[in-house]
């Protein structure tokens, strides 16, 4: 079977719900990233797919590549972030940093 | 005019002086209002142009906006009024307001600019802007020096007011878009947009807007919930200012505004608007009755007073017109009086309560023989100039429309009903209570005595105000 | 896209005002390293502002120049100067703030001028690459920002909150993105635009337009992508409150003015569609939840979505002086936002931030002169004339007025009042009688950077009330095209 764009849309869209479901029903902080940086690359492969499969340019990797930087510097500051939440609240459960409400 | 802008900058400089500066300022303004009248009496009475002082300069030109002041007899009438009070409600907090003087009176003396103001703009904009100005010194007003349910009466009396002046905003705005569509040029300038073409059911939506906003100022009886509360709750002065002028802006902006612009309109609407005022009298005055609050009895005599204005207004014609003004006049003079002597007698007892008064004559005789004058005024005893005004209207209104006129006649009888009430019960009868209460001093004298002067005059001869009304009305009714 | 091409001296001048907040930052990350001093800092930063104005005026009546993805125009240099001015009020303020509550000052500076780099960035972009990479320079910076006074669990929570969701946002942004590439084979947006007008709309467009308005929407936050912004908001120190409510905010509506443009995605009535339907739910959802509200940094969390739904109107009725009105608001916006945080900032001591309402009450008797100054913002929130906001709303209406927005525009005038009610509650607070008052009020006599920041607030929000025809042409001189 000849894998075309069909294929690598369908992988993203799966990659980009499952990021989504477990940004939503993780409780662990680290697993909420997880879920953030599996979204981010679903629309990553999405890039990488139109540029080749839609016959068209470079512009879709410049894209992936700028993205790819960019999810490791918020990775970089999200998991300062979670250090802190660790240190001032001995768990790094999300579920229970609730302090602002209303 | 040149008052308005003398109390506007005094006014903003103003606040952290005390109470003589304010009296000078306004007494400046006053005097110089008076002046001209007296130096042009004979140009305003005899000229054929509406308009007698005219000032323009750009503000905001890429809309259209200009900061346009023009004055012309009506505007002049009301503009004395304006200051007549305004140096009266100095005078009478002199007293009343102890703390915080400096704010106090310059919110007083923002409301008069603004209403001065309202008074005077000719460009939407700038009325709308100087329509919102003035409420909000009287919102600090009540709230601020008011009796003991202020902050309520003060909410109620800014959202009331804000949700109908956004309404006439949009009302505004429709037709400076209307107007720019048709001809090209958007302005918000009061003689570009006279005259502008709507289609029937667009010009009675624009005007709806407008008339809301001024109906609630009138106020209007489904509209005026937020009358009592605020008169009630606010300083005599404050009381004294919304009766005698915020709620002339509104019967000023329906004849300066609602009705030239969408004359059709108004025609449809004319037969309701006279129902809507006779329901006005009669409900005012029924309500006005069975209160045992003074103010807030005087307040519904307000709502009473000014459903003549409404019946008048609509019935376009001369004579009509000629009473709505006199009734503006009078009616800011002796309700204001009677405020004011509502609030000579709390400053004494400090209850407004009817039913705790009773048999003071032989105490007070000066504040009896004062609140007396003023309760006939009100009811409308010929020789005062309410019976002067109250009559014109009705004979006005007689011409335009039979039934209704006749309904609201009775109007007069529940006004002697209620207003000779408020003496009887306040000053014979049997004494209720023990007061200890001296009689007027100098400074009130003079306060009254002004008020009771005026309100002879105008009774005896009132034909100084309708003269300089003249033109105007022939004007708006030209619109027609 | 510009490739194999040299950058002459003149196109570097023109990049200036981006260059030094690039450079400027640098610069201090380098002598902090060295030794770290607050009032350098601060002032180095000043500084940096400074020169981003002075560059910006310089460069203004150039023609406009597309270099990198960027376009150097009128446009973007009004928007860099106005959040150049932005950054200098908030420097002001936050020197005080930093010294009161923190115990590493120097790096949030750099942090500010990054951020605003990423806004103005995002404004002049006109490309989906640019403005993504310039959306995610102001969104990291944001983050740390946020959470920066890391003691502090609300502090570190609004952070984790904000990153989560702006990350999500972010990514179904780019997903947009995405999609739009695959139909029209290109990034930039005149490309974009120019295929949009052989081939009109598809499916896969509107849905890429739809999630590119759903990212835009979560920073702007309006209704419903709002969740974060009360929580956010309250958590974050005030400074940063300020900076999240203008900067940010703005250089969204910026990108999105630019964008829409560019692209004439409003010719489309299915975005047309949800951009009102946008609109509609936050002025009335924005407005009703800031009603309930006891704490003014959530109450003005709530009012600002409320102001965006205003802001969306200009938006829609776009060609109609909608987005001069827009930009407009969106200063007058800005400087009664500076002017509520500022007082917040101003008022916060080392134990809390000044945020409940109830903390207000009876100011006026104790402190006049911010009383007043409060009440001057809260007036301009609520669109009350003489004030910026009232000439903010006249405009936006006279744009929908234009657009033929009635339904809107009606929604836009209950919603006034609505706010006007909870607006004069906190002034109503302020003129109460102080009576059971045991709280006072510290603060540092004689003139301080604060006040300065505070009084240029006002002045700014007096003058674009009563004079506004000045900056009203300078916007319509910087339209884009």
């Amino acid at each position: 079977m000849e894998i075309g764009l069909t294929h690598y849309l369908v992988i993203s869209a799966i990659l980009f719900s499952l990021g989504l479901y477990g940004i939503i029903t993780r409780k662990h902080a680290i697993m909420v990233l997880m879920g953030l940086e599996l979204v981010l690359n679903a629309a990553n492969i999405n890039f990488i797919a139109f540029a080749r499969y839609g016959g068209m340019n470079i512009e879709g990797h410049i894209a992936a590549i700028f993205v790819i930087i960019l999810a490791a510097a918020e990775a970089a500051i999200a998991l300062a972030i979670v250090l802190n939440i660790y240190q001032n609240f001995r768990h790094v459960n999300i579920d229970e940093v609730d302090d602002l409400k209303g | 005019m040149l008052g308005g802008a003398v109390a506007w900058i005094a006014g903003s400089f103003n606040q952290h002086y005390a109470r003589n500066i304010s009296l000078v300022t306004v007494l400046i303004g006053f005097v110089i209002a008076l002046v001209y009248t007296a130096t042009n009496y004979v140009h305003i009475t005899t000229s054929t142009t509406q308009w007698l002082v005219d000032y323009k300069s750009n503000w905001i030109p890429a809309y259209g906006i200009s900061f346009h002041l023009a004055m012309d007899g009506l505007s002049l009438i009301l503009i004395l009024l304006t200051l007549f009070l305004g140096v009266l409600s100095v005078l009478i907090s002199w007293k009343e307001i102890k703390e915080r003087t400096g704010f106090y009176y310059f919110n007083l003396l923002w409301i008069l600019a603004g209403v001065i103001g309202v008074f005077t703009a000719v460009d939407l904009f700038l009325f709308y802007f100087f329509w919102e100005i003035m409420l909000i010194p009287m919102y600090f007003l009540i709230g601020i020096w008011g009796h003991e349910r202020k902050i309520y009466a003060a909410y109620k009396f800014f959202i009331y007011t804000q949700a109908s002046g956004l309404l006439m905003f949009l009302a505004i705005l429709g037709l400076y878009y209307i107007h720019g569509k048709t001809t090209g040029t958007y302005s918000f300038d009061y003689f570009d947009l006279l005259g502008t073409k709507f289609e029937p059911a667009m010009g009675f939506l624009l005007m709806s807007g407008f008339l809301l906003a001024f109906a609630v100022k009138l106020p209007v009886v489904p509209l005026h919930n937020w009358l009592p509360d605020a008169h009630t709750q606010a300083p005599t002065a404050g009381s004294l200012i919304l009766a005698g002028l915020l709620l002339k802006t509104g019967a000023y902006g329906i004849i300066r505004f609602a009705i030239p612009f969408f004359p059709q309109a108004a025609h449809v609407f004319a037969p309701y608007g006279m129902i809507i005022g006779t329901i006005g009298i009669l409900y005012g005055a029924k309500l006005a009755f069975s209160q045992t609050d003074l103010k807030r009895l005087v307040a519904y005599t307000s709502v009473s007073h000014m459903g003549f204005v409404m019946l008048g207004v609509w019935a376009f014609n001369d004579l009509a017109y000629q009473g709505v003004v006199m009734q503006m006049v009078t009616h800011g003079i002796s309700t204001g009086a009677l405020f004011i002597l509502v609030g000579f007698m709390y400053e004494r007892t400090h209850t407004r309560d009817i039913n705790s008064f009773g048999g003071l004559w032989a105490q007070v005789p000066k504040l009896g023989s004062m609140m007396l004058i003023f309760a006939l005024a009100s009811l409308g005893l010929p020789g005062l100039g309410n019976f002067i005004a109250e009559f014109l209207v009705l004979s006005g209104s007689f011409k335009a429309n039979m039934v209704i006129t006749s309904i609201a006649s009775i109007g007069l009888v529940l006004g002697t009903i209620y207003s000779l009430r408020i003496f009887q019960r306040v000053f014979q009868g049997p004494k209720l209570k023990e007061w200890s209460m001296p009689d007027l001093s100098w400074r009130e004298v003079i306060v009254i005595g002004s008020l009771v002067l005026v309100i002879f005059w105008l009774g005896f001869y009132p034909q100084p105000v309708i003269n300089a009304v003249k033109p105007v009305i022939t004007n708006v009714l030209g619109y027609l | 896209m510009t490739m194999n091409k040299i950058i002459t001296t003149q196109e570097l001048l023109q990049l200036m005002p981006f260059l030094l907040m690039l450079a400027g930052p640098v610069i201090l990350l380098v002598i902090i390293a060295i030794k770290r001093n607050h009032l350098f800092s601060w002032f180095f930063t000043l500084m940096t502002f400074a020169g981003v104005l002075v560059t910006v005026i310089a460069n203004f009546q150039q023609l406009p120049l597309n270099i990198a993805m960027l376009t150097v125009d009128k446009f973007s240099l009004l928007y860099t100067g106005i959040f150049a001015i932005v950054g200098i009020v908030i420097t002001l303020l936050s020197h005080n703030y930093l010294e009161k509550t923190s115990d590493h000052k120097e790096e949030f500076y750099l942090l500010l001028v990054f951020a605003t780099l990423g806004s103005s960035l995002m404004v002049a972009s006109n490309d989906f690459v640019s403005l993504f990479l310039s959306l995610e320079v102001l969104s990291v910076s944001l983050y740390s920002m946020i959470a920066y006074l890391r003691n502090q669990d609300r502090a570190i929570e609004a952070g984790l909150k904000y990153l989560v969701l702006a990350a999500m946002s972010s990514a179904v942004l780019l997903f947009g993105i995405a999609l739009v590439y695959f139909e029209t084979g290109a990034l930039s947006y005149a490309a974009i635009g120019a295929k949009l007008g052989k081939t009109g709309f598809t499916p896969y467009l509107v849905a890429g337009f739809a999630m590119i308005i759903a990212g835009a929407g979560f920073k702007m936050s309006v209704v419903p992508f709002h969740w974060w912004t009360s929580d956010v908001y309250q958590g974050a120190n005030s400074p940063v409150t300020s900076f999240i409510a203008t900067v940010s905010k703005g250089g969204m509506v910026g990108a999105m003015i630019r964008m829409f443009t560019i692209i004439p995605g409003l010719e489309n009535n299915a975005v047309v569609l949800v951009l009102t339907i946008i609109a509609a739910a936050s002025m009335f959802l924005g407005n009703i939840l800031a009603l309930q509200q006891t704490n003014l940094k959530r109450l003005l969390a709530y009012s600002s979505i409320a102001h965006l739904g205003y802001i969306l109107i200009a938006f829609i009725s776009f060609g109609n002086g909608g987005t001069q009105a827009a930009t407009f608001y969106l200063l007058a916006y800005f400087a009664t936002t500076l002017g509520a945080f500022g007082i917040i900032a101003f008022l916060s001591t080392s134990e809390g931030e000044a945020e409940n309402i109830s903390f207000y009450k009876g100011l006026y008797w104790r402190k006049p002169a911010l009383a007043a100054f409060m009440t001057l913002v809260m007036f301009s929130l609520a669109g009350i004339p003489l004030t910026s906001g009232f000439v903010g709303k006249f405009f936006v209406a006279t744009s929908g007025v234009k657009a033929d927005l009635w339904v809107l525009l009606f929604f836009l005038a209950i919603n006034s009042v609505i706010g006007v009610y909870y607006y004069l509650r906190v002034v109503v607070m302020m003129f109460s009688n102080k009576d059971n008052q045991v709280e006072t009020i510290v603060c540092r006599k004689g003139v301080s950077a604060g006040m300065i920041a505070l009084v240029f607030v006002a002045v700014m929000i007096l003058y674009l009330g009563v004079y506004p025809s000045g900056i009203m042409e300078l916007i319509q001189k910087s339209a884009i095209n």
